[in-house]
């Protein structure tokens, strides 16, 4: 049998009119012979009803001072997929269709027992695959899965992308021909953001490493494990809008796409508010940096912070937080004291320490500072203010098939002096050119860049 | 992918295991800090990039700092590298034969505290980094040569990884 899994994300689901039109989706595929999966999200985005972050906030004012339990939190989260499947699966049952709606754990779906961020171990596909040869179209609740003790979890971001990969690498064993589609509200993955750049362009085909590294530079495409999960069991992946009738993207890999339809450049991405801090080691000493580095990464890894755009070069250097985070990265830093060993000795100093600040001079700071001068005697004290740059974003240019070519960065940063935008740092990696800029110059960026790479983009019929 | 097959069951084993896979070692990379005066620096700093790129040499781990630029390349490029770098009349400083250390990871984003953990077994070590990297799968490293190895095997103990991947040839990236 022909197996066919359509993911359709919160958007699609939010109101009766585009829950008719995922619907439409569903039985176009039927009526082309296949056998149908459907993975749910949670209706709608924040402030709906049954919305994720909803659902989370009911739990939390019960009484603010008190975090609900990580378990329950995600038995409630999993409600608003369990209720947008159920509806769903009414939907298509008042079309005439014969349905069965399943929970992550009814569709056999076994998870580790981090609970917010749960990691799919195992999938029993069987009672998936009965109900398909029995004809039913089997939708399962997108985003949870269960602890071989029944624990209910939830898989964190991306979490309904993931599950629908998950369910076509499952169900391929059973399947003659499988693939998955991912329902949103774009109709692919674009050349850039069409709000930035309004004649960005649908990508026809890109590779799953392409569609990853845009996800990891801040696009909002498909989450990478699900993009990792489908070229694992090699799976065509499809990104389509529920709400038009283009073709979409076909996420696949590269040696299955054409040459004449690969391109130079897949696109230009930006992520989102960020702030870089730089850190100058007084004296020019670069033998303590990498303590130092060390533990300001410690602390920022134990509280789940995510860093990018790290550089480290003579005596100094920086990495970008999301602003989101910049207060918690403040409270940690300043004020932080790093102890340098300097080995046994018998005369001062004895002993280096650094004291970090994030500008702010906050009483942790000042009490820190004023301790350490009482032992400057013996001790040596420096103190290392970051520079802060606030306001900053990072834009980005997927370029994987660029590897080895030189002149990417240089004909980046020329489009942004065209352009008039100062450049902050840079980051290069085998996919991707990254620029830190303001984060006011952002829509100016990516246009002088999309404009820039547009010969590369559409060089071939990989965009349209 | 693993199947288990029980009676009538069958269960599919197949998402990676959360965290780091593999640390590979990248030989052959030369590590090059260029001064640029002050006045006229964004601009100093594309002219040299445009002339590294129209005598066709890939460069890679491009970091601007307040007093130039830096960057790394391909052993086998740092005499016509260095000759450019003559020619332009700039202050620079090559760090020959260092390695480039890659730890990669299913999605980089999702784990914050890889680099620490990087530190964490390269400080230990006594491995200094010379400059870092990062793409969605992997995080790189560029350390001395003579410390590559001692640095993947420092990194594979604190990952819990056992046997090493075969090293590949400098690649420029895409720059």
């Amino acid at each position: 049998m022909k197996i066919l899994v359509q993911k359709f994300g919160g958007t699609s689901v939010d109101s009766d009119e585009h829950r008719q039109m995922a619907a439409a989706k569903v039985a176009h595929a039927i009526q082309s012979g296949w056998n149908v999966v459907v993975v749910v999200s949670a209706i709608g985005r924040a402030g709906a009803p049954y919305a994720t972050d909803t659902l989370v906030n009911t739990l939390k004012s019960v009484d603010p001072a008190v975090p609900p339990a990580a378990r329950e939190m995600d038995l409630m989260m999993a409600c608003g997929e369990i209720i947008s499947t159920v509806v769903l699966a009414q939907t298509l049952r008042a079309r005439g269709f014969d349905t069965v709606a399943l929970t992550g754990a009814q569709a056999g779906i076994v998870t580790d027992y981090e609970f917010g961020n749960a990691r799919i171990l195992s999938i029993d596909p069987s009672y998936m695959v009965r109900q398909l040869e029995s004809g039913k179209i089997v939708l399962v609740a997108g985003f949870q899965g269960m602890t071989t003790y029944g624990a209910i979890t939830t898989l964190g971001r991306g979490g309904s992308d993931t599950t629908a990969s998950a369910l076509g690498a499952a169900l391929k064993p059973h399947a003659e021909e499988i693939a998955v589609e991912i329902y949103t509200d774009v109709n692919g993955v674009k050349t850039a953001d069409p709000r930035l750049v309004p004649d960005a362009k649908t990508l026809s085909f890109s590779t799953y490493e392409e569609v990853s590294e845009m996800a990891h530079q801040g696009a909002r495409v498909v989450h990478p494990r699900a993009a990792e999960i489908a070229h694992q069991y090699d799976i065509p992946l499809w990104v389509k809008s529920t709400f038009d009738e283009e073709a979409g993207t076909l996420i696949t890999t590269g040696d299955r796409i054409a040459d004449d339809h690969r391109m130079s450049v897949t696109g230009v991405t930006h992520t989102g508010k960020i702030v870089y801090l730089r850190f100058d080691l007084p004296g020019g000493n670069e033998d303590d940096k990498g303590q130092i580095e060390l533990e300001i990464y410690r602390l920022l890894g134990r509280e789940s912070i995510p860093i990018y755009l790290t550089s480290t070069g003579g005596s100094a250097f920086s990495f970008a937080v999301a602003r989101d985070h910049l207060a918690r990265v403040r409270d940690l830093l300043d004020g932080l004291v790093v102890p340098i060993d300097l080995g046994v000795r018998r005369s001062p100093p004895f002993g280096r320490v650094y004291l970090l600040g994030t500008g702010l001079r906050q009483a942790g700071f000042q009490a820190q500072r004023n301790m350490l001068e009482k032992t400057a005697h013996f001790v040596e004290v420096h103190t290392v203010e970051a520079e802060v740059t606030a306001n900053c974003t990072m834009i980005s240019v997927i370029a994987s098939r660029f590897i080895g070519v030189p002149g990417v960065m240089a004909r980046v940063l020329e489009a942004l002096a065209h352009a008039g935008v100062p450049v902050y740092q840079t980051s290069d990696s085998e996919y991707s050119i990254s620029v830190l800029i303001g984060e006011a110059d952002i829509q100016k960026a990516t246009r002088a860049l999309h404009e820039e790479f547009r010969p590369d983009m559409a060089a071939s019929a990989g965009a349209r | 992918m693993t199947r288990t097959t029980s009676g009538q069951s069958e269960t599919v084993h197949f998402e990676k295991e959360r965290g780091v896979t593999e640390v590979q070692v990248t030989r052959g990379v030369a590590h090059v800090t260029v001064d640029l005066p002050s006045q006229s620096l964004a601009a100093d700093r594309l002219a040299l990039l445009q002339s590294l790129a129209a005598a066709g040499i890939p460069i890679f781990l491009i970091k601007l700092h307040p007093a130039g630029i830096s960057f790394a390349l391909r052993e086998d490029q740092v005499e016509a590298g260095a000759r450019l770098l003559r020619e332009r009349g700039a202050a620079h400083t090559f760090l020959r034969d260092h390695g480039l250390v890659s730890v990669h990871a299913g999605a980089m984003r999702d784990l914050s505290g890889v680099i620490a953990s990087i530190y964490e077994a390269l400080v230990g070590a006594g491995i200094a980094v010379r400059q870092t990297g990062d793409a969605y799968n992997a995080v790189m490293c560029l350390v001395a040569g003579n410390n590559a190895d001692r640095a993947a095997e420092a990194l594979r103990t604190c990952f819990a990884l056992d046997a090493p991947v075969p090293a590949p040839q400098a690649e420029g990236a895409a720059s």
